[in-house]
Parts: C-alpha cells; structure tokens; sequence
C-alpha cells in the first residue's frame, strides 16, 4: 500500500448541469446552458482535468491551488472507534455565537447537545437581512474557525463563483 | 450554469485518488442522464411520458421513486415528487442520493479523510487534519459570502435548501403553493439522502419543519424564516456530556 499525500480541492461543475438549468428555465426563464467545465486542482499529486460530459466547456474560474503544504498527512491517530462525534465550534457569527454537538455512532445519532443559538436554545432569534458584505477571503482567513466548506443552496455556477465555498477551493 | 462539486481530500493512502474521484463524478453523470427534467430522453421524461412500463425502471429510479414515496408519506404529503404543473420532478431526492453514492464510491475506494460538496449539499469523513472535523459553514439566506453557523461534522452530512437562488423551485405537496414561509433549511444527519430530503421537506413544511424532521432523523436543523428568524432544532440529548472541543 503506497503512501500518496494527496491534499487537494478538485472542483467540478457540469455534473448534473441539466438540472439546474432546467430550473433556472423554467422559473426565471432565463439563459439556458451557459459555461460549465471542471478544474482540478491539487499539491503533490495526481492532477488530471475532469471534463463534463454533454455539457458545453469552458470553466467555472477557478484557479490551481498551490498551497504546497502537506501537513494534513501523515501520522494517523488511531481514531478507530465507531463513535464519531460533530463538535460544535462555538462561532461567532454576526447573529451571534452558534454552536452544535451531535455524536454518531455507527451512523446512528447517540448524542446531541443542543444548539446554541444567540438567544438561548429554542428560541428564535431574528438575524440581520442586510449582513455586512464580508469579503470572501477574509471570511475565511480570519474567521475564528477553519471554514473547510460551506452548506447552501448552490446550483449555478454563477452563484459558487461568488461564493465562500468558491474561495476556499482557492485556497486549495 | 452547472453544479459545482468539490471535494477535497486529506491523508489519502494507498488508493488511486483519481480513480476513486473518476468513478464518484460517474455517479453523478449517470444520475443526471436518468433523472434530468430537461433532457428528453432522461429515464425520468420518458416515465413520465409513459413510456416506460412498470418492469423496466431501473433500480435506481425504483430506488428514487421509493425514498420520495417514503418522504411523502411522512411528511403528510409536503414532500411531492409530482410538481403543481403536473411534471414528474426528483430534484428534491436525487441531488442528495446521488452525492451521497458518490461520497460512497470513495468510501469504498479507501479514501478515510475527506470532504465532498455538491452544489452546498456536504459529506464529511474522517478529519481535515488530525484531531479538528470539518468545519461546514451555513450560508447565509442574504449573502453569499456571509455565514449563518458554522457546524463541525466528522462523519455526516450537511444539506441545505433555500429559495434564494434557484427561486421557486421548492413546492408544498399538500397546497401546491411555491410561496414558502422559509427561506433557507439546513439539515445535519448522517446520510446526505435522509438530510436532503429533510432539509427540502422542511423548506416547504415551514415552521413546524424542523421539529418534525428531528423525529425523521435529522440532528440538527437551522431554518430562516421569510422574515429572518432562525429557527433551531435538535433531538434532547441521549446520553451524557458531549466531547468537547479544545
């Protein structure tokens, strides 16, 4: 079993590129299929490009990571145990800190701390409509926690060429 | 437009990354040839043209149809597969499904740290680096750039719905109504198909949404109301003290 560090963002967009644009289409009725294409990028390994069947090329814009630090191989700490757990970073976020713990184990949920909200847990919290515009980059250099991926609804590559996510794939 | 999928790995060994990463975007190209709403001669057109018999769906449309029938059925008839148009539409099941096969796919291949995002719908496993998970930041509904919450998962799932960018295109099953009070679901579990299907369910549900979707196995569920209120759900603790973070 060869060791191959391997530490790296491989983006791909066009995979289900139907179904966006259908969506788009049908609801805002605007541009059908416009650019969709891959980018891989990598440090220290193999960096093939992917190319999205059936869609029409070009490419989302991202650019090659060359963070050139490998530090996330090597050792292994022997987490071998079937009990996972998500343990909440207290964030803080502009509404205010939020946290959550959940314990997997084996896949089942064992455990839940509640979630923290600004307010205390179950009560509603109303959040600023007009957040500050963060940078994206700063977001994610000099937010509290390492950011290492962002959940939303992103269908378009328009919209993830603008997004967090769309920076910290940048930064490989 | 396209759906942009990431994946990022962590102390890969032993196994071909890219082999493993070839036949995880394989999955999904197969999921979107079968369950396109827009290609015509899509498995799912040609069903809902009528023309396939029964017998010959695949097992994975079978597949499909069944978690949407069985999320229907639990949701009282929020979560519907047939659009208030008239069209057969398995968005709300097959994004999920199928990002989850893919995080599958590199499972099997040996990959033990990594973290896959398809189109903000996130596996996790293992670590990002030894002793931290992963780090999944929630959009926030307003901004792009701006974040909601930040959720720390090792082995799990993250999906979010939101009407924010693709529009209407969420429907309550019961009222055929797409004006929905939320604006944004987010879903933690530990399985993108059950977390997507939630977090869909949950945007069209409203309110009661994400206590209903604690009961349907989410961990954790952050909703936004159309008039910005967040609101949180998580099942009563189990069992003792959580693990704490350093």
């Amino acid at each position: 079993m060869s060791t191959q560090p391997w530490r790296g963002t491989l983006i791909f967009a066009g995979t289900l590129a139907a179904i966006a644009a259908t969506a788009a289409a049908r609801f805002s009725g605007s541009d059908g299929l416009a650019a969709s294409g891959a980018v891989h990028t990598g440090t220290g390994g193999t960096s093939t490009g992917q190319s999205a069947a059936g869609t029409t090329g070009g490419s989302t814009g991202t650019s090659s990571g060359t963070s050139g630090s490998s530090s996330a191989t090597g050792t292994q700490s022997g987490t071998t145990s079937g009990t996972k757990t998500i343990v909440g970073s207290s964030v803080q976020t502009p509404y205010g800190p939020v946290q959550v713990s959940v314990t997997f184990t084996s896949g089942k949920v064992s455990a839940v701390q509640a979630l923290q909200s600004p307010n205390s847990h179950g009560e509603s919290v109303r959040i600023n409509q007009y957040a500050l515009p963060v940078l994206a980059k700063e977001a994610v250099a000099a937010n509290s926690s390492n950011i290492d991926t962002v959940s939303g609804a992103t269908f378009t590559s328009q919209a993830y060429a603008q997004s967090l996510q769309s920076a910290i794939d940048k930064l490989g | 437009m396209g759906l942009p999928m990431s994946v990022d790995v962590r102390r890969a060994e032993g196994p071909d990354v890219q082999a493993a990463l070839d036949a995880a975007f394989a999955v999904l190209h197969q999921a979107d040839e079968r369950f396109s709403t827009y290609r015509p001669d899509s498995e799912l057109r040609r069903l809902e043209r009528g023309e396939v018999p029964e017998d010959d769906l695949s097992a994975d449309m079978r597949e499909v149809l069944d978690l949407a029938a069985r999320a229907h059925e639990e949701s009282g008839g929020v979560f519907d597969v047939c659009t208030p148009e008239g069209r057969l539409d398995t968005n709300g099941v097959v994004k999920g499904w199928a990002a989850q096969r893919a995080a599958d796919v590199l499972v099997a291949a040996g990959l033990r740290d990594f973290c896959l995002n398809a189109g903000g719908d996130v596996v996790t496993r293992g670590e990002p680096e030894p002793g931290r998970a992963w780090d999944v930041a929630v959009r926030h509904p307003d901004d792009p750039q701006a974040v909601l919450a930040v959720l720390s998962v090792t082995d799990g799932a993250v999906a979010t719905s939101g009407t924010y960018e693709r529009g209407a295109h969420v429907w309550d099953g019961r009222s055929g109504s797409r004006q929905l009070p939320l604006v944004a679901a987010t879903v933690v579990a530990a399985d993108l198909t059950v977390a997507d299907v939630l977090a869909t369910t949950v945007l069209a549900m409203g309110e009661d949404g994400p206590a209903w979707a604690v009961e349907h196995g989410a961990a954790t569920v952050i909703a936004v109301t159309t008039d910005r209120r967040v609101i949180t759900a998580a099942p009563a603790a189990v069992s003792g003290e959580p693990a704490a973070r350093a």
